[in-house]
């Protein structure tokens, strides 16, 4: 049972800033920030979760069963992440390529605290256990009135490298293609680590610093204990609201630039781009088979196709596919029919993930996967986990990942320039502090 | 009548004679007549009076009798007027909120050493009533504390019969309806209609029920003791974790019961999670504000939930308040109060911000404020008698590298308040 109050705020950027300090003294936090994006899906502008009561960590999943009874247990705000790697629960697949993160595979935590707001209203969805605090919290957040300016500096200088080098992976992109040629698979999203060892880096602020260059539409900071996810998404993996689920997958990426001409031009380009449409529409079109799994008998309908997006680092093309259930169904259920999004496997899903898992050199955990929150109602909202700093505090190791989509007709140099591009924002994060 | 309250304070408060008090006094015969005792018995005090504008005219009818019977008495009368119609709702929370936090700023500001509260023997037996309409443990039912950080109740032992015998005797006057605003209602119905009922069912009925307000007390003091015998049987200590078997643990029945002997101490309130936590599987855990239950395979894992290199937490200039790993209040004075174990007053200027909060290591060492020179930190806690447990528990607040506070026990030298201070920091653990 939960108790809730709403207050109004004046000053919503200061109010952000302030709820994000506040939070910083517990050992789990969700911190999910549309970025004052108009999204007509969102059902917050922005949504926190502190205070854990409850939490499961699953190192290795091996069925949907525990994340279920978990759900059904609590029937409350579950905050958390599913990792690339959930898929081995769902298929008949597996994951050994070489982890330095060491996150567990499924990860969700049960809030005693639940902050969330729209527009100027905030609202306090507290345990009962702790809902005496709520005035007092909300006091304490408004009075520390604080703008955060000084981003402190890193702790240790950063420097990145890359799991594998250019030409291996201009050798391994040509495998790829090589198993589109031979008919295995269409499409697959092929993906590189770039890591830090023994580095420290102050979350927060690195967190901050991401944001503020590409102000997505999913931002995301979330902790639990020493592993941090600081999460610049531009993209929806799912989300149920009643009956109603929405998927808006991203394929298509397209420079911007300083000059409103040109920047017009590369948005232009990307809209009528032949093999971008390509990826995006094989990605649609899987994503409208995923979720035709579990809706209603004619429900899916493809709401926008190859629609381009402007983001303040980037153009992409999002297409959104949306679809009524069943209200009995259960929702991790309506996730496992779709997981992982295709956008980042390929097509067909689960010929691309055996491939992806050859290929590639890196067990993608976290990366990938899909962070969100469950609600009380059953209702969720789940992001993709692209653009992302991954940070174990305790190991020392800073990751990113960043790939793109290879078709046949996909060019390996400019593949690696968009990864280069795509990863931009990490590395400028946390080289230049 | 006043020999009895004089042996009262004499037995149980002896400190009152020492350092000037508040009283709060809404006006109602209570607190009039505690004011009154006080008087008669020559102990230092002013009076404070909380205005809530609930009754209109009457309500500062009330203020001004308040202010009357300071004047009288030749005391200072502090009033603080509070507008609480704004939000209807939560009055009565609020009120009790704003009232006690009114008090505490008194006491900061204007160097007072306590409040006292009128609650009387009524008013106990009152609480108990709702709290067990409402559900409660043993806690719940032994008794408004008589001493609880800064509050004095000095009256709980006095009946209400009592009180309005002293006042009518001495003729003195007082407000009517003018006392507790908190959960009005409920008490008054209790009050009218249910505790005179009671009353009828023995003619000892009052003093029966102190008794047994006392022995539930004493029971639970007994449940403690049962607790630390239990404790000792079933964890065994690992280095930072204490490890328990889920089969002896899930032998014990009633079991939450059990579960609450054992794990209410780490801050646990919820037993229903920790019975799933046993029959789940692995990874999955419980947390309290200072722990964490963890299940792995047959054991359930007890820790304390900063680990590892989550091991201190910052405090920054700006903060007024921390939840982990303690509830701590920062607040900024203009002078010294009464320090104690749970509140620390140091020198703002000789902080180094962010402070950092973090378990005592070995090899730490501290200037205990009222002693020459330094001392290990292990050493102090030898000399304070300290289990394991609680020197694992313990936490010291630092600047830089070095201890301004072993938290909840003992100052450091070095920060204290001095003639050359400007600036005052005060901490408080809740």
């Amino acid at each position: 049972m939960r108790v809730t109050r709403s207050f109004h705020i004046e000053s919503i950027p200061r109010f952000k800033d302030a709820i994000l300090l506040w939070a910083q003294q517990f050992e789990q936090v969700a911190w999910l920030d549309s970025n004052f994006h108009n999204d007509r899906h969102g059902v917050f502008e922005g949504i926190l979760a502190v205070d854990s009561q409850t939490s499961l960590s699953v190192k290795t999943c091996k069925n949907i069963d525990e994340a279920k009874d978990f759900y059904d247990e609590t029937q409350d705000w579950l905050f958390g992440y599913f990792s690339y790697d959930f898929k081995n629960a769902l298929e008949k697949l597996e994951s050994t390529n070489h982890d330095g993160l060491g996150f567990p595979e499924l990860y969700f935590f049960q809030p005693r605290k639940v902050i969330g707001f729209k527009a100027h209203m905030v609202t306090f969805m507290y345990m009962d256990s702790v809902a005496d605090a709520i005035e007092s919290d909300f006091e304490t957040i408004v009075g520390y009135d604080v703008r955060i300016t000084d981003h402190r500096q890193q702790i240790d200088h950063v420097k990145i490298k890359l799991r594998i080098h250019k030409d291996e992976y201009f050798d391994r992109i040509a495998q790829l293609q090589h198993y589109i040629q031979r008919g295995n698979i269409y499409e697959a999203n092929f993906c590189q680590e770039c890591y830090a060892v023994d580095t420290s880096i102050d979350p927060l602020s690195t967190y901050l610093r991401l944001n503020s260059i590409s102000e997505p539409p999913f931002a995301v900071f979330f902790r639990f204990d020493d592993k941090f996810l600081l999460s610049a998404s531009p993209e929806r993996y799912l989300q149920k609201k009643g009956d109603t689920i929405v998927s808006q997958p991203i394929k298509g990426t397209a420079p911007r630039s300083d000059d409103p001409h040109q920047d017009n031009v590369f948005k232009m380009q990307l809209q009528i781009d032949g093999k971008e449409r390509a990826e995006n529409i094989m990605i649609a079109d899987l994503v409208r088979n995923d979720l035709s799994r579990s809706a209603l008998k004619g429900s899916v309908i493809v709401e926008e196709l190859c629609k381009v997006y402007s983001f303040k680092q980037v153009h992409q093309m999002i297409s959104t596919i949306t679809a009524k259930v069943d209200p009995d169904q259960h929702p991790m259920d309506i996730i496992a029919e779709t997981f992982p999004m295709g956008s980042m496997t390929g097509a067909p899903k689960i010929a691309a993930m055996k491939i992806i898992e050859e290929l590639e050199v890196t067990k993608r955990g976290l990366y990938s996967g899909a962070v969100g929150y469950f609600d009380p109602k059953g209702n969720f909202d789940f992001n993709v986990v692209i653009r992302s700093i991954l940070y174990n505090a305790t190991k020392k190791y800073i990751s990113y990942s960043v790939g793109s989509a290879i078709t046949a007709k996909s060019i390996p140099e400019s593949e690696y320039e968009e990864c280069l591009l795509k990863a931009k924002a990490m590395r400028s994060v946390l080289e230049e502090g | 009548m006043l020999e009895e309250f004089e042996r009262h304070i004499k037995t149980d408060f002896p400190f009152m004679e020492d350092h000037t008090f508040i009283i709060a006094c809404s006006g109602g015969v209570d607190s009039v007549v505690l004011v009154h005792l006080c008087h008669q018995l020559g102990l230092p005090f002013d009076l404070a009076h909380c205005n809530f504008n609930l009754r209109g005219e009457e309500s500062d009818a009330d203020q001004y009798f308040v202010e009357q019977l300071a004047q009288k008495l030749g005391r200072t009368c502090h009033v603080k007027s509070f507008d609480t119609t704004a939000d209807k709702g939560s009055i009565q929370m609020r009120a009790r909120k704003l009232r006690y936090t009114w008090f505490q700023q008194l006491i900061d500001n204007k160097d007072y050493g306590y409040v006292l509260t009128a609650h009387h023997a009524d008013d106990d037996l009152e609480t108990f009533v709702i709290n067990l309409s409402r559900g409660t443990g043993i806690e719940g039912l032994s008794g408004i504390p008589a001493l609880n950080q800064n509050v004095v109740r000095p009256l709980l032992p006095f009946s209400r019969e009592w009180i309005l015998a002293y006042a009518t005797y001495h003729d003195i006057a007082w407000r009517e309806d003018s006392s507790n605003i908190e959960n009005k209602y409920l008490r008054n119905r209790i009050r009218h209609e249910i505790i005179p009922r009671m009353k009828l069912l023995h003619p000892n009925f009052m003093a029966n029920f102190l008794l047994t307000r006392d022995f539930l007390h004493e029971a639970s003091v007994l449940q403690k003791d049962y607790a630390k015998t239990l404790r000792q049987k079933l964890f065994v200590n690992q280095g930072d974790t204490i490890k328990i078997d889920i089969e002896q643990l899930r032998a014990l029945e009633p079991s939450k019961a059990y579960l609450y002997l054992l794990f209410h101490d780490f801050g646990f309130t919820q037993w229903q999670d920790i019975v799933h936590l046993m029959t789940g599987m692995s990874g999955k855990e419980v947390h309290s504000r200072t722990h964490r239950l963890l299940k792995n395979r047959d054991h359930l894992l007890l820790a304390s939930r900063i680990q590892g290199t989550v091991s201190a937490f910052e405090i920054h200039h700006f903060q007024r308040e921390l939840l982990h790993p303690m509830r701590l209040k920062i607040t900024e004075v203009e002078k010294m109060g009464v320090a104690s174990a749970n509140t620390l007053y140091v020198d703002k200027e000789k902080l180094n911000y962010p402070l950092m909060i973090r378990k005592w290591q070995k090899g730490d060492y501290f200037y205990p404020l009222g002693m020459v020179g330094k001392k290990k930190v292990s050493k102090f806690f030898k000399d304070e008698k300290m289990d394991v447990f609680s020197k694992e528990r313990q936490w010291v607040l630092c600047s830089d590298a070095a201890i301004v506070w072993v938290i909840g026990k003992r100052a450091d030298d070095r920060f204290k308040v001095t003639k050359a201070t400007q600036n005052i920091i005060k901490m408080t653990v809740q």
